[in-house]
């Protein structure tokens, strides 16, 4: 038990250090434009579909499970404004954030740690280019751009689901869903959401490029390493999410 | 103990009382060696002796505890990374697994050391064709637009040789150049070592467990135990050596 607590603070600051690190090289040249761009795009185009597809079944998930109780207390007009908050503020960067722990977060830790241990980032080094620069700091920015695009898509397609719910079931037109939606919707619910999502997809690329680049014990380890990254980020998206709700309280009194 | 003299000039590694450990495990304990111009050496010793330890201490991957490390002139402890890297661009690396790039084809491979070494002024078509006068010096110019996993293990590595040799390096360092591979591949990679060396005048510090690699390859050998440099000499010189220690390698 003591060790693992042990290992557990060890981590955390190797983790620390590791992000301080990119903090460090981030500003300064040389800049890995191209390898940015080709990492946006996997990043992006990777996890479009998937991110699309569960936000589309969330939303129709969502306002089928509460439409009877609403409709119970007369209250279904409520319907577009509640799920409308809801995705915006909570599921719909959770869920995505999920998604890419899973997705992207394994995908690099894997690449990177097979790429370790078959002495591709040696190969690298000796070629002249600084592996950290190339492999860890164009990810976790690729990563912490894309993830506030994939949310706000995620949050879109969501709405579009409840609005067919909507729709089919209550003969809500499009038009009047959306305008009830952002009705309701404010600064104080978009803008935390989007800032989470930006530190969501830091930390998911952080902890995923730190257990790939920090990889051993052969090949068997590279599966070791995209499992403990994924469960190491999908925590850390909840812990964040925790802290980031707590400050947006303080600063929009949700 | 030196067996036997060579009639190479200039000294392109200089290494003395080299010490590198790591935690308590000390790997080399004063090791002592020069590679002249020219010249191929084999490195022989068990498996952890730090054969690999010694090469990444050459080209800068792995930073030495103590010693004197001079690579073509010019001293490697306290260098800064720029003058590292434009050394780098000097020696060529053979990783023991080739080191292929995954996600590149076979082009891209050899093009990104050349766009890295600040060859980016150099057009598409310039490239291309060192490109393919590297792959056609290993034999393998149809494998261009290949990814490195659809090449079997000896194409690997050769594909690997023709990365080392696209900015024509004065030194190459081979790390376990036949390791993995068929006596037959093996013999031919051993043949590409010599080729290599006879185009490009190289010279070279080949770490192999394969005596008929350093045969072929060779003028002389080095054994490294306990971290030293136990002995050297020729194949034939080491091959008639009563040295018990020579012996382990050579029976057959």
């Amino acid at each position: 038990m003591l060790r693992r607590i042990k290992k557990f603070f060890i981590t955390t600051g190797e983790i620390t250090q590791f992000s301080a690190r990119y903090f460090r090289e981030v500003l300064f040249p040389p800049y890995e434009f191209q390898e940015l761009l080709k990492q946006s795009f996997l990043i992006g185009n990777k996890s479009i579909g998937l991110v699309g597809s569960t936000g589309f079944i969330m939303g129709i998930v969502l306002t089928l499970q509460t439409r009877p109780t609403l409709v119970e207390f007369g209250a279904e007009s409520w319907m577009p404004s509640m799920v409308g908050i809801a995705i915006v503020r909570e599921i719909g960067p959770v869920i995505t954030a999920l998604i890419c722990a899973g997705k992207v977060g394994s995908g690099i830790s894997a690449e990177l740690a097979s790429m370790k241990v078959t002495e591709q980032i040696d190969a690298m080094e000796v070629s002249g280019t600084n592996p950290f620069k190339y492999l860890v700091i164009t990810r976790v920015t690729a990563a912490t751009i894309m993830l506030p695009v994939l949310v706000v898509f995620a949050d879109l397609v969501s709405l579009i689901g409840s609005a067919m719910v909507e729709y089919l079931k209550g003969g809500v037109t499009l038009q009047l869903y959306f305008s009830k939606v952002f009705e309701y919707l404010n600064y104080g619910d978009l803008i935390p959401s989007i800032v989470k999502s930006f530190f969501f997809g830091f930390a998911i690329a952080i902890v995923s490029c730190y257990k790939g680049f920090n990889s051993s014990k052969g090949t068997e380890g590279v599966g070791r390493t995209a499992n403990e990254a994924v469960v190491i980020s999908s925590m850390l998206v909840f812990v964040l999410d925790f802290i980031a709700v707590l400050i947006s309280d303080i600063f929009y009194d949700l | 103990m030196m067996i036997q003299e060579n009639n190479f000039k200039k000294p392109v590694i200089e290494i003395k009382d080299l010490h590198k450990s790591f935690g308590n495990n000390h790997v080399l304990r004063g090791f002592d060696f020069t590679l002249m111009d020219g010249e191929n050496v084999a490195l022989l010793g068990k498996s952890g002796s730090g054969k690999s330890v010694l090469i990444k201490c050459i080209i800068g991957l792995i930073k030495i505890d103590s010693g004197q490390m001079r690579v073509l002139g010019q001293s490697m402890s306290d260098m800064t990374q720029k003058k590292l890297n434009s050394i780098r661009r000097d020696v060529g690396f053979l990783f023991q697994g080739s080191a292929l790039y995954d996600s590149m084809s076979v082009r891209e491979n050899l093009e990104f050391p050349m766009r890295r070494h600040h060859e980016k002024n150099d057009d598409s078509k310039t490239l291309l064709v060192r490109v393919e006068e590297a792959l056609d010096s290993v034999g393998l110019l149809h494998t261009l637009d290949l990814m490195p996993a659809e090449l079997s293990g000896g194409m690997k590595k050769r594909v690997a040789i023709a990365r080392t040799l696209i900015l024509r390096p004065k030194i190459i360092l081979y790390d376990e150049p036949t390791g993995g591979l068929d006596p037959i591949t093996g013999r031919e990679i051993s043949h590409l070592i010599n080729k290599v060396q006879e185009q490009y005048k190289t010279s070279a510090l080949i770490i192999t467990h394969d005596l008929a690699c350093a045969k072929i390859t060779t003028n002389r050998i080095v054994i490294l135990s306990e971290g030293k440099n136990y002995i050297e000499g020729s194949y034939g010189v080491l091959e008639q050596s009563s040295d018990p220690v020579v012996q382990e390698f050579f029976k057959k």
